[in-house]
């Protein structure tokens, strides 16, 4: 599985469950490869809240909106009017009936929920910014990143990895090396 | 006696074929054409996941009953884009799909994880078959314009497209009858990209945020509880 966009913390997630407590004295961290890590402190928070709404029924008909179009020069423009001719009418067999806003009440009552409460015992390690094409390199040995060469204008070193494998993120891939990194305290600079 | 009227005709065609020489038709009896390869199992959606960055939803629910998948909704108004593990660059892709009033869909070509790709649209009220891009500036789109003539209305209807090259030339057929075709004179895949996912569309109704969803009138995107299916699904790749 591919994210060709990931360039989240998700992958510098670095937990620090099980490091001893003692070491968990500065709210920031640099390790070798130039990763900042900000200290997370134990604490809890409302998780998975979910609330939807059924439409409106004196709302109008659905519309989509107009598809993205590129235009001779490159650009990509919304407004499709000049584009391509305007979409036809939806066919009425597709409005809702009576039934199906019962339906839809009948799901929003089920599905609707306040979430749960997750806590976090323990202190954790979360890179503060997006793990670059350059340090996860140095980790993995390799770069995935369609973004880099003549795909960009300067030192792609310094761009976020993308496109990168969710096996390659988590267990033996690069958050389970810088984990270790940090649990270790090798290539720790504080 | 109907049932047997109904199993003894195919036979009784290829023997006939058979007993005159012809070859036989170019489609298998389960509806694949011949050289292509199933991408279901029929038993579950292995080679295939949900993207967990599609603006669509991540909890969306594929069925897998009798050799079909069916794609719902899961909570309510919550979507996804179901597509498969490998990327594909030039390939035919056969599918066999039950579009369901007041719900759209569709087959995206070459797709990211997170959904921008090349899409044929599904849906029976509107713009069916249609050539869009999602989340991709299009530099040529297409019309259906004579769909009209082959469709069948709360049926199945096959749907084959062939894609090739940098710059794609797309064609499509809908049951067996071509209905555009397409020489992009640019590739307008991010970065250049050239190969993608084949994805299937469970399109959102809700949001965590109900007054986006409002604004945008998306809630008639999908009725609650309806249901998308497919089955046959193929493809051949091309060199």
């Amino acid at each position: 599985m591919r994210y060709s966009f990931l360039v989240v913390s998700s992958i510098v997630l670095c937990s620090i469950a099980g490091v001893a407590q003692e070491r968990v004295t500065s709210p920031t961290v640099t390790n070798s490869i130039g990763m900042e890590f900000v200290l997370i402190q134990p604490g809890s928070m409302q998780v998975g809240v979910f609330k939807p709404e059924c439409p409106d029924p004196n709302a109008p008909p659905l519309t989509f909106p107009s598809a993205s179009v590129r235009k001779a020069d490159g650009t990509a423009t919304r407004n499709a009017a000049a584009a391509r001719p305007a979409m036809p009418a939806r066919d009425p067999r597709a409005a809702w009936t009576p039934a199906d806003y019962a339906k839809c009440a009948e799901l929003v009552k089920q599905d609707t929920s306040d979430g749960f409460e997750v806590k976090i015992s323990k202190p954790y390690f979360i890179g503060k910014y997006e793990v670059t094409q350059g340090q996860w390199q140095k980790v993995m040995g390799k770069n995935p990143s369609v973004f880099q060469g003549d795909k960009v204008t300067d030192d792609a070193q310094k761009h976020p990895v993308e496109n990168v494998t969710r096996s390659a993120q988590h267990r033996g891939g690069f958050a389970e090396e810088v984990a270790v990194q940090l649990e270790t305290g090798s290539g720790r600079s504080e | 006696m109907k049932i047997k009227t109904k199993l003894a005709a195919p036979g009784c065609f290829v023997l006939i074929l058979l007993a005159l020489g012809m070859p036989l038709p170019a489609v298998s009896q389960t509806g694949i054409p011949q050289g292509f390869t199933p991408l279901f199992d029929g038993k579950d959606i292995k080679g295939w996941h949900f993207s967990r960055t599609n603006h669509h939803g991540s909890t969306g629910i594929a069925l897998v009953e009798n050799g079909e998948v069916g794609l719902k909704q899961h909570p309510y108004g919550q979507g996804g884009l179901l597509i498969t593990d490998k990327e594909y660059k030039n390939f035919e892709l056969y599918l066999e799909v039950k579009e369901t009033w007041g719900c759209n869909s569709g087959i995206f070509l070459r797709s990211t994880e997170g959904g921008s790709a090349y899409q044929v649209e599904l849906d029976q009220a509107m713009g069916n078959a249609n050539l869009l891009g999602e989340l991709l500036p299009l530099s040529k789109g297409a019309r259906a314009t004579d769909i009209a003539k082959v469709w069948k209305t709360d049926d199945w209807n096959s749907f084959r497209v062939r894609m090739e090259g940098d710059s794609p030339h797309i064609t499509l057929w809908v049951n067996d009858v071509q209905m555009w075709d397409v020489q992009e004179p640019t590739n307008d895949k991010i970065a250049g990209e050239t190969s993608g996912h084949i994805g299937l569309q469970l399109h959102w109704g809700s949001t965590y945020e109900p007054k986006e969803a409002k604004g945008f009138l998306m809630s008639f995107a999908w009725k609650p509880d309806a249901e998308y299916r497919f089955r046959n699904v193929a493809i051949k790749e091309l060199p």
